[in-house]
């Protein structure tokens, strides 16, 4: 059986034969090429109706998906055609709202704060993008965002964040001090290679960069050079934030 | 993006003799790893020719390493940004050696001789591959206004063929061996296989996806990351190149980063066979390839500028003059 058919079989019959789900799988047209004023109501419906139901199989066994052979190694376990297809289903999403702010009030909110929990750097990047303003209706997904996003993901998020006129700063201040004493050394650097972008004033740069010194004496020398040149791109005063 | 599994077959290659006077020689071997592109179609990017002479044969490895030499260093720059400059190399090195090991370091093939496959142009081929596969080759590579593969019957080879280079069993496209089963989203949808740099890119960009987050998280793979608590740290960069490839590149997931140093792999030739594709970039003296006529003599601004990255990995140096002014052009 083919993939597309696999998925297919998890999903409704409407769903299936759906205009929309048509447009999802033209991956050769961007979404600004598929959803319309026209379409954008049925296209939010429908591609979280896919989400959805993805995402019950996506744990269970990446919804059929499987190796070509045991003599192929290649099996990604975040780039599946379900991974890609919920990509791609919230690329259109996101146009539909671009399209029609309206529709933000059709957005399943508990369904975008369980997807933020898949380890996929492009999905959890695509749920920020879905939310980029706080309110209490998002707050949740954001939540989950903030604990569950890595890497890419980590610093999409905290970028969205930066630009969030409706948020009050210190949210986002707090959030970069938490990933600079606990995350991982990839999303550290990750983050700290936007950090220009974050336009932290003086009192900033010294309250979260200060949790960067444990990379001085706990981590490889070429992360910790990494961290330096990057802070010191905006804040030239690091070194003596960890008596260098 | 598997391994050429006729590699080795190719690599002890040499042109064959003509099957009729008016047929130049050409290395038959590689009609078996083709797909013929249609004639409407303009790829761009250079294009190899069997048939050529010496000369022109070497100016093709020449502008496929130029390019694939500029096309890696605007990835990895970001590590002599931060003075790192051993990430950068071994970037470098990395990027020298999958497309060898994938694709021969051909991406085009341009032939005079009637060697269109029928089977895998038609499409029969890639059926063994599974249903997806031969899905995905009749709606991104076979269908639109311009299909970018006809079927044999609309090819003439009284003109000359552009061919593109194939995986054994027709699933892997292109130089990097792209995957035609999981790389349909951006890869095949956007048809980068049309374009030699944007094939490139989209494999270089896979690698550093790989890349960069097992070498800043290095403490997670100790075949590449080693010291401890009274020990100094140490990365061992010609581990990181073979396991970035076994993991991320061969096997999708960079959880299998630590493959090749695995002794009861299952995947253990594969491995082998990335090693001796990297000593040969790693042992570079001017000339580097798969064998015989598919050996290519780099003129001396490339042939030196690989030896500059080469020799600072090695070294831990950085000496880059050449490599720049390649970069500049």
């Amino acid at each position: 059986m083919r993939d597309k058919e696999i998925l297919e079989a998890r999903l409704s019959e409407t769903t299936v034969n759906h205009s929309v789900w048509a447009l999802i799988n033209k991956f050769d047209q961007p979404a600004t090429a598929v959803v319309t004023r026209s379409n954008a109501n049925e296209v939010v419906e429908v591609a979280q109706d896919v989400v959805q139901d993805l995402m019950k199989c996506l744990d269970v066994d990446f919804c059929g998906m499987e190796k070509d052979s045991s003599e192929d190694p290649y099996f990604d376990p975040t780039g599946t055609v379900a991974h890609k297809t919920i990509e791609r289903s919230l690329s259109l999403l996101n146009e539909a709202i671009v399209l029609d702010p309206t529709l933000k009030e059709n957005l399943n909110l508990d369904l975008l704060e369980r997807i933020s929990e898949i380890p996929s750097e492009k999905i959890q990047s695509l749920v920020s993008d879905l939310v980029p303003e706080r309110s209490d209706e998002v707050a949740k997904v954001q939540s989950s965002l903030a604990k569950n996003t890595e890497g890419k993901s980590r610093t999409q998020l905290l970028l969205n964040m930066s630009k969030d006129k409706k948020l009050d700063r210190s949210e986002m201040v707090n959030l970069l001090q938490k990933t600079f004493s606990e995350s991982d050394a990839y999303t550290v650097i990750n983050v700290l290679e936007s950090l220009p972008k974050f336009n932290l004033n003086e009192d900033e740069l010294a309250r979260t960069t200060v949790y960067l010194c444990r990379f001085k004496v706990d981590g490889y020398e070429h992360n910790w050079k990494a961290v330096k040149k990057n802070v010191e791109k905006v804040f030239a005063d690091f070194s003596k934030i960890c008596n260098e | 993006m598997k391994k050429m599994m006729t590699a080795a077959l190719l690599s002890s290659a040499l042109l064959t003799q003509a099957t009729f006077a008016s047929e130049k020689p050409r290395n038959k071997m590689l009609d078996k790893m083709m797909y013929t592109i249609n004639q409407e179609v303009k790829v761009k990017g250079p294009v190899f020719r069997d048939q050529s002479s010496k000369e022109e044969r070497n100016q093709y490895g020449t502008d496929m390493v130029r390019l694939i030499l500029k096309r890696a260093h605007l990835k990895a720059q970001k590590y002599l940004e931060v003075d790192d400059t051993q990430a950068y190399y071994a970037f470098m090195t990395l990027a020298l050696t999958v497309p060898l090991q994938e694709g021969l370091y051909i991406q085009y093939r341009g032939v005079q001789a009637d060697v269109c496959n029928v089977d895998a142009n038609s499409g029969e081929l890639i059926k063994k591959a599974g249903e997806t596969t031969h899905a995905n080759f009749v709606t991104y590579l076979m269908g639109g206004e311009k299909p970018f593969i006809v079927p044999c019957e609309k090819i003439d080879s009284k003109k000359e063929l552009t061919q593109i280079i194939r995986g054994y069993d027709g699933s892997d496209l292109s130089v990097m061996q792209v995957s035609v089963r999981w790389h349909f989203d951006d890869f095949l949808a956007n048809k980068k296989f049309e374009d030699t740099v944007q094939t490139l890119d989209y494999g270089i960009n896979h690698l550093m996806n790989g890349f960069e987050p097992v070498y800043r998280n290095i403490g997670d793979y100790k075949c590449i990351g080693s010291g401890g608590l009274f020990k100094k740290k140490k990365v061992d960069y010609i581990n990181l190149i073979r396991g970035i490839w076994a993991g991320k590149y061969n096997s999708g997931s960079i959880a299998k980063t630590c493959r090749f140093a695995e002794l009861n792999s299952e995947y253990k030739h594969h491995d082998k066979g990335f090693e001796k594709n990297l000593n040969k970039v790693l042992d570079f003296n001017g000339v580097i390839g798969s064998g015989g006529d598919l050996d290519f003599k780099l003129a001396d601004d490339v042939s030196l500028a690989v030896k500059e990255v080469v020799a600072n990995l090695k070294d831990k140096t950085n000496n880059r003059t050449n490599l720049d002014k390649l970069i500049a052009e």
